[in-house]
């Protein structure tokens, strides 16, 4: 769960109030700005994807137990994965290509 | 004498600086670093090597790049790991970073030393000489640290632009001072002029005012706004180019959003899709896994 942000705390201190309501306000605003970025995108290929946030093994695994038909494209938000992410992704499912959404729509006509 | 950091990775040059309009237009030196970062690491990712003319710390831009090459910089293969040190290093060199005559000529050697040390970490330092040519640390430092004359200016900055011109295949220009500058006109604006000139695809952002912006009024990419200026020093010079001076691919929409957008993540697709319009790809640039299993 490396690109979900994670705050240790303990349970009984309000020291991290702020930063944990912070994340969450963060999270909130990025997954609404999103929604708001792919909302009239028009794909013809029902099998690429778009994901709310940077792709990692676990959220694959779960991405492909939602759909129908397995992705051969994931779109997600943000800057494009690093190198190491990214082998270690296509070494999971040499099949996907991971675009991050600028890269997925210079590849679209318009 | 070539100085691009690797013949593999075609590079872009990268203007980006601060402009008279951030503050009426909203922005903050925070929105140009993200902008910065932003195109650098969409460029890095996508196979580019970058080139930067200027002291990169000034805009706190080292080590925001530091971060990008690192994440966007394949480990060294097994080709590779027989290399001797130098070629290793040579062959990680993402980020290229010129400085003019002028600009290096007035440091002192402890802050040439800072720089060349802090660079080395993204790329190389590459000094020119007042023709443009580049010149190595040990015959800087056999010369005297001096304050230039103003046509010392003039013509080592114009001549680092054509230096930068030739090791690159394509130019990206965002903001841009239009009063204080060093040189014969705004240095975004003569970047611009540059590139046109020689046919090499130039991407003009606007969305951050300055001297980009002013180009792109200048060449009819962009329509007059409040903040438009009427002069500056060379600006009559544009009278002769227009949007297909720009050469980068787009068609005029692209062109004229490019011109206008204020959201950089607007104008990151347009650029990548202009990019690869224009410059082919090498074997080495990022590609996609399927990508490369076709041509298998």
């Amino acid at each position: 769960m490396g690109n979900i942000p994670s705050i240790r705390t303990d349970p009984d201190s309000v020291e991290n109030c702020e930063s944990i309501h912070g994340s969450i306000a963060d999270e909130i605003f990025k997954n609404l700005l999103w929604k708001c970025s792919i909302r009239n995108i028009q794909t013809e290929n029902p099998r690429t994807a778009f994901i709310p946030g940077p792709p990692e093994l676990l959220s694959l695994v779960n991405l492909k137990k939602g759909l129908d038909i397995d992705p051969t494209e994931v779109v997600y938000p943000g800057n494009p994965l690093g190198e190491a992410e990214m082998q270690l992704l296509e070494r999971s499912d040499p099949a996907i290509r991971f675009l991050s959404l600028n890269q997925w729509l210079s590849e679209q006509r318009i | 004498m070539r100085t691009e950091t690797s013949t593999d990775r075609p590079s872009v040059a990268i203007s980006i600086s601060e402009s008279p309009d951030m503050g009426i237009l909203g922005f903050g030196k925070g929105h140009l670093r993200d902008a910065m970062a932003d195109i650098a690491a969409h460029l890095l990712a996508s196979g580019y090597n970058l080139a930067y003319g200027g002291d990169l710390r000034e805009d706190g831009f080292t080590r925001l790049l530091f971060e990008l090459v690192s994440r966007y910089t394949p480990e060294p293969g097994p080709e590779q790991r027989g290399e001797s040190e130098c070629e290793k290093t040579q062959s990680h060199h993402r980020v290229v970073n010129y400085l003019a005559w002028p600009v290096h000529i007035r440091m002192r050697e402890t802050e040439l030393d800072s720089i060349i040390e802090v660079t080395k970490n993204v790329g190389s330092c590459v000094l020119l000489d007042f023709n443009g040519e580049p010149m190595t640390i040990k015959e800087r430092r056999e010369l005297n640290q001096s304050e230039p004359e103003d046509d010392e200016w003039a013509t080592g900055l114009t001549n680092m632009r054509t230096t930068m011109l030739n090791n690159t295949r394509a130019r990206i220009l965002l903001g841009g001072r239009v009063a204080g500058y060093k040189g014969t006109m705004p240095g975004i604006a003569e970047e611009a002029l540059i590139s046109m000139k020689a046919e090499q695809p130039a991407f003009v952002l606007g969305g951050f005012g300055g001297a980009a912006r002013d180009v792109a009024e200048s060449i009819k990419v962009a329509p007059t706004w409040e903040g438009s200026r009427e002069n500056w020093q060379g600006k009559a010079e544009f009278a002769g180019f227009g949007p297909e001076s720009l050469k980068n691919g787009l068609a005029y929409e692209e062109n004229a959003l490019l011109a206008t957008a204020p959201h950089i993540n607007t104008s990151i697709p347009i650029i990548l899709r202009g990019l690869r319009n224009t410059i082919h790809p090498t074997k080495h640039m990022a590609r996609s896994p399927s990508q490369n299993r076709d041509e298998q």
